[in-house]
């Protein structure tokens, strides 16, 4: 049987752990502290987005309800061969808030939450796209007992994980030209203008995110935009 | 003077010909193991002029990613990025960081010499992909390689794996994909390979499904 892939090193598993900036948007393996899930029992937890990046928005907006996994600290360290060989129902996440420590986010307990819980100043993690795809290889196996390689699964991410970078350069152009606005302001201004600029002709941008070979333009005329629309704004 | 045959490690093919059964003509015979030694010849002088260009442009990425790395760091990120259009996923991994570490430095953030040096070969990378004729080569290292099915390799994951110079063969038309690939991960047919294939569902999203044998 295929094994379960692990990262090289932790480094490769995280985009960000302690702070994350605000312009990342909220993806599919981010981790939040202190949120309340009311099914799991009361009080604040520890909890990773676990739902699909192609279901967590609807536009512009996150839907109302977001499934997390509960996060809790388990004994040990996570080596290269724990990857593949242990916790086949959780996400391992060493060494998540930067320290020595091993915990897992758990499948068997996945809950929904309300998106507005998930505020950004919540944040303690973010996974890279290869974490994000490790994520997902031990989703699959944990609902199905399948094996799916972590290079296809990029694949298919990738429409996906462009328009989310897409956005955060849009954003983080839109946050910087605008050091006078609240940033908060600036970036749900910015977020909705970025979407409406992907939907404009016809969503004619958006369309062209589900072909990644025009993934390289896409991102030439996104920059571009934002640099235009951003600077007329300041002046 | 070296004969052709002194340059041969292997079998070849005037090997085979020496077990061949001797044709019942001198000349014929003679000329079947003249043409194998020139063959071997041929393959000789190949394989050593292909090191020898391989040897040269290593040299030429890294006189051209020197002179590029006398650049700010945010200015050869807004080459790779803006310009070129090369995400950032790819330009952090390619460089052997993380995405929010390239991100800072667009900002002015610290990047080691390495790391500085890293943003400069791989632009050094594309300038020569143009160079030959290569038209968007942002683009062109986001494209998956022409290889059987099964494997989804794209430049820029042969770029991670270390096969700059055969990204530049591929590109130029002298090497396919395969014999790369042979060369830079000798593992590659069994580790990369894929029972799955991206394809897109009805809701017009990319959706994985096992491959269907040919």
């Amino acid at each position: 049987m295929r094994s379960l892939d692990a990262p090289s090193t932790i480094d490769e598993l995280y985009r960000d752990r302690g702070a994350v900036e605000i312009t990342v948007p909220l993806a599919q393996g981010d981790v939040f502290d202190r949120i309340e899930v009311p099914s799991l029992g009361t009080g604040p937890r520890t909890v990773q987005v676990v739902m699909h990046p192609c279901s967590l928005r609807q536009g512009a907006t996150l839907r109302k309800l977001i499934t997390v996994a509960p996060v809790r600290k388990v004994g040990g360290a996570a080596n290269e061969g724990t990857w593949g060989t242990k916790y086949f129902n959780h996400m391992l996440l060493p060494g998540l808030r930067d320290d020595t420590v091993f915990y897992v986010a758990d499948f068997r307990e996945v809950a929904p939450v309300k998106s507005e819980q998930l505020v950004l100043n919540s944040r303690i993690a973010a996974l890279s796209g290869g974490g994000t795809a490790l994520l997902q290889q031990r989703m699959i196996f944990a609902l199905t007992r399948l094996v799916v390689e972590r290079t296809q699964l990029a694949v298919a991410a990738a429409p996906v994980l462009t328009e989310l970078e897409l956005q955060e350069s849009w954003c983080e152009i839109a946050v910087e030209a605008s050091p006078s606005v609240d940033p908060d302001k600036a970036l749900s201004e910015s977020i909705t203008d970025f979407h409406a600029w992907l939907d404009q002709d016809s969503k004619a941008h958006r369309r062209l995110l589900q072909d990644v070979s025009r993934h390289a333009q896409l991102r030439r005329d996104t920059m571009r935009e934002a640099r235009i629309r951003y600077a007329n704004r300041k002046q | 003077m070296n004969t052709p045959q002194s340059y041969v490690k292997n079998a070849t093919a005037s090997d085979a010909v020496r077990d061949y059964t001797m044709l019942e003509s001198p000349t014929a015979s003679y000329t079947l193991r003249q043409a194998a030694e020139l063959d071997d010849f041929a393959k000789m002088l190949r394989s050593a002029t292909r090191e020898q260009l391989q040897d040269s442009q290593q040299q030429d990425i890294e006189k051209r990613a020197a002179a590029k790395a006398r650049r700010s760091v945010p200015d050869l990120l807004r080459e790779l990025t803006e310009d070129r259009g090369m995400s950032w996923i790819d330009t952090a991994q390619l460089v052997g960081v993380s995405v929010s570490a390239v991100r800072k430095w667009r900002k002015g953030g610290d990047a080691t010499a390495d790391s500085r040096l890293g943003l400069a070969r791989l632009a050094a990378m594309l300038d020569l992909l143009e160079e030959l004729a290569v038209a968007d080569p942002a683009q062109w290292m986001e494209i998956p390689l022409p290889l059987p099915p099964g494997y989804t390799i794209r430049p820029v994951d042969l770029y991670k794996l270390g096969g700059l110079v055969g990204i530049l063969s591929i590109a130029s038309n002298r090497q396919d994909p395969e014999e790369v690939l042979d060369e830079t991960t000798p593992g590659w047919r069994d580790e990369l390979r894929s029972d799955f294939e991206v394809v897109t569902a009805p809701d017009g999203l990319p959706a994985l499904q096992r491959r269907t044998p040919r």
